[in-house]
């Protein structure tokens, strides 16, 4: 292997090890602002008119995400959610519905 | 209870009609087959991309049957819903939604 064979392959390595330096749902939960409307553990929302999410099927859950950002979804009060949506990518969601299916109902 | 009420208001000869009884929405949930695919109280879905919907705010369930029966929510599998919602009066979703509130958690 020549060096610069080493060099790209350092890099790599590198970019991969900090790209697995992935957010768990419980973090992406706060930093994505779902806490703000949907409360702790997706159950205490700020609005009769919002949902409880906290221990959704997670299929359901991820459907709505993507079909919000989308625009499939837009109906009632999803406009708010289909703004937080946009800085929200796909594995995001994923990783989210996942945490939220396993919270207390 | 509900039975000697209206006797009652017979034996009267008054015209009544009842107060709404908190067991009319999960008599609903039956008779309007939700109960089909959302499962005992709401909580036990037939398939993992249906929704769980006991527990669930009154405002928010009012606010999607609505949606459903007047074609405003239209996404994933709407149109089993909207087929569903459209004979429910506003009463009647009312009466679903509270009862659906009151129900317990799944997990």
């Amino acid at each position: 292997m020549n060096i610069a064979a080493k060099i790209a392959l350092a890099a790599l390595i590198t970019s991969s090890a900090s790209g697995l330096v992935l957010a768990g749902g419980a973090d992406l939960y706060v930093e994505k602002n779902c806490i703000t409307c949907h409360g702790t553990n997706g159950n205490q929302p700020v609005m009769d008119a919002y949902p409880r999410i906290g221990g959704q099927s997670e299929m359901y859950l991820l459907a709505q995400m993507k079909d919000i950002k989308t625009g499939a979804r837009n109906n009632s009060h999803t406009l708010a959610m289909k703004n937080v949506m946009g800085n929200v990518s796909d594995s995001e969601m994923a990783t989210i519905a996942g945490w939220l299916s396993k919270q207390s109902q | 209870m509900k039975n000697i009420a209206m006797a009652t208001c017979f034996a009267a000869g008054l015209s009544c009609s009842l107060p709404a009884f908190s067991d009319d929405g999960a008599a609903l949930y039956v008779s309007r087959g939700c109960i089909g695919c959302h499962g005992a109280e709401g909580n036990a879905p037939i398939a993992p991309n249906y929704p769980k919907i006991g527990m669930q705010n009154i405002e928010y369930t009012v606010n999607q049957l609505t949606d459903y029966k007047n074609n405003k929510r239209s996404n994933g599998l709407a149109a089993l819903m909207v087929g569903m919602a459209l004979s429910l009066s506003e009463e009647d979703i009312q009466k679903l939604a509270e009862y659906l509130s009151t129900n317990t958690g799944a997990n």
